[in-house]
């Protein structure tokens, strides 16, 4: 424990002051930390990469899909919140059973170091949640990275959290089957709420929400539709009409969220690889100068040394 | 209308156009059918929280979705 902490302060001592701590101790511990810093920068150099190319493909995906969710998204877009079920008397006999829960799904990733996309995403779900005082919302999460915050302040909130989900690339199933299992807790929500980082360019995206309605409020705005054609079961458009919107929205809203987050990573792994080439200078010239001073001290010491000998012949 | 029994029978309308999907990718003819399956590998688990605390994990994959396709045969 001792010998640790002697071996940790010596090395920021030796680092700050140069000139009071010399020798093999301190020159060891620059060198190591030379090489700590250029491994970590080469590492982040080599992630901005493999963000950056894979920016392209998950770009044009994004722009490709979106043009799936324009329809969908035009024709529900009227109904915005839950006032109109709201405003109901009590007692009023719903097209089912109401339940009073709305989903909140958050799309964050897995993998960190991808600038705020996933902070920015967490941050609008908890000012979600925390107007929500009458313990209607349920949140759950696709990545790894939504569910510790959310564990931690909401507990009692959080109804699941994904793992490795879209590893690869997004599988439509999955998705489907992913949205299942809310769905299947919570047959009849009354609306739900997909938050995720909206694709603009590689240097910028912002947190959007989309509002899907469900089947109730669907009915309560029934008029609202009656432009449209359907089959003459109009209840059970609706219903599908709910879930499908709900997928076709999370199906998009997914890739906007993966295009955000290579165009995050690409960013913030630019900055850090910066940030390690001047740090690395900085401690090399540091390394080069304390380098230098011991073997002029080992010089002198020589050259006195050789002088006191020379002196007593 | 005769679209609705699958609802009857407790479906979903994701787990109806899941299955809907799954057996048009079927219907495929050789070359396009490996890749359209190909396409729609996938293995993630998602996780149930009660109270903050995981409680049970679901293998998404494959096989849970031809499982609930076998449900309806």
């Amino acid at each position: 424990m001792n010998t640790t902490v002697k071996a940790s302060s010596k090395l920021f001592v030796g680092l700050t002051n140069q000139n009071q701590v010399r020798g093999m101790a301190t020159l060891k511990d620059l060198k190591v930390r030379l090489g700590t810093v250029q491994t970590i920068s080469k590492l982040t150099k080599t992630l901005h990469m493999v963000a950056s190319s894979k920016l392209r493909s998950a770009e044009k995906k994004a722009e490709e899909l979106g043009a799936f969710n324009v329809g969908p998204s035009k024709l529900l877009s009227e109904i915005k919140s839950n006032e109109a079920l709201d405003q109901l008397e009590q007692g009023t006999t719903f097209a089912e059973d109401r339940s009073n829960k709305q989903l909140v799904i958050a799309i964050t990733t897995d993998t960190g170091m991808c600038g705020p996309v996933n902070h920015q995403v967490v941050k609008a779900c908890k000012a979600l949640l925390s107007k929500d005082t009458e313990d209607k919302m349920i949140a759950s999460t696709t990545g790894l990275k939504g569910t510790a915050p959310l564990a931690t302040d909401y507990p009692k909130k959080l109804l699941f959290g994904g793992r490795d989900f879209g590893k690869q690339d997004y599988s439509f199933p999955e998705t489907l089957l992913f949205l299942n299992e809310i769905i299947a807790k919570i047959p009849n929500f009354d609306n739900a709420v997909i938050v995720y980082n909206k694709f603009k360019n590689a240097l910028s995206y912002s947190v959007d929400a989309l509002f899907i309605p469900g089947f109730n409020l669907m009915e309560q705005h029934r008029d609202k539709f009656y432009t449209y054609q359907t089959t003459e079961d109009r209840a059970a458009t609706m219903k599908d009409l709910s879930e499908f919107y709900l997928a076709s929205a999370f199906w998009a809203s997914l890739y906007q969220n993966r295009a955000s987050e290579m165009a995050g990573r690409m960013v913030s792994m630019d900055n850090a690889s910066k940030n390690g080439e001047s740090i690395s200078q900085g401690l090399s010239l540091q390394y080069n100068r304390a380098r230098q001073a011991m073997i002029t001290s080992e010089l002198i010491e020589i050259t006195s040394g050789a002088a006191a000998i020379e002196d007593s012949n | 209308m005769a679209g609705q029994f699958w609802r009857a029978a407790g479906l979903t309308y994701l787990q109806y156009s899941s299955m809907c999907a799954s057996h048009l990718r079927n219907a495929l003819k050789e070359p396009f059918r490996a890749t359209a399956n190909n396409r729609e590998k996938f293995e993630s688990s998602v996780t149930e929280y009660v109270n903050g605390k995981e409680s049970s994990t679901l293998t998404l994959d494959t096989a849970l979705l031809q499982k609930q396709l076998k449900l309806t045969k």
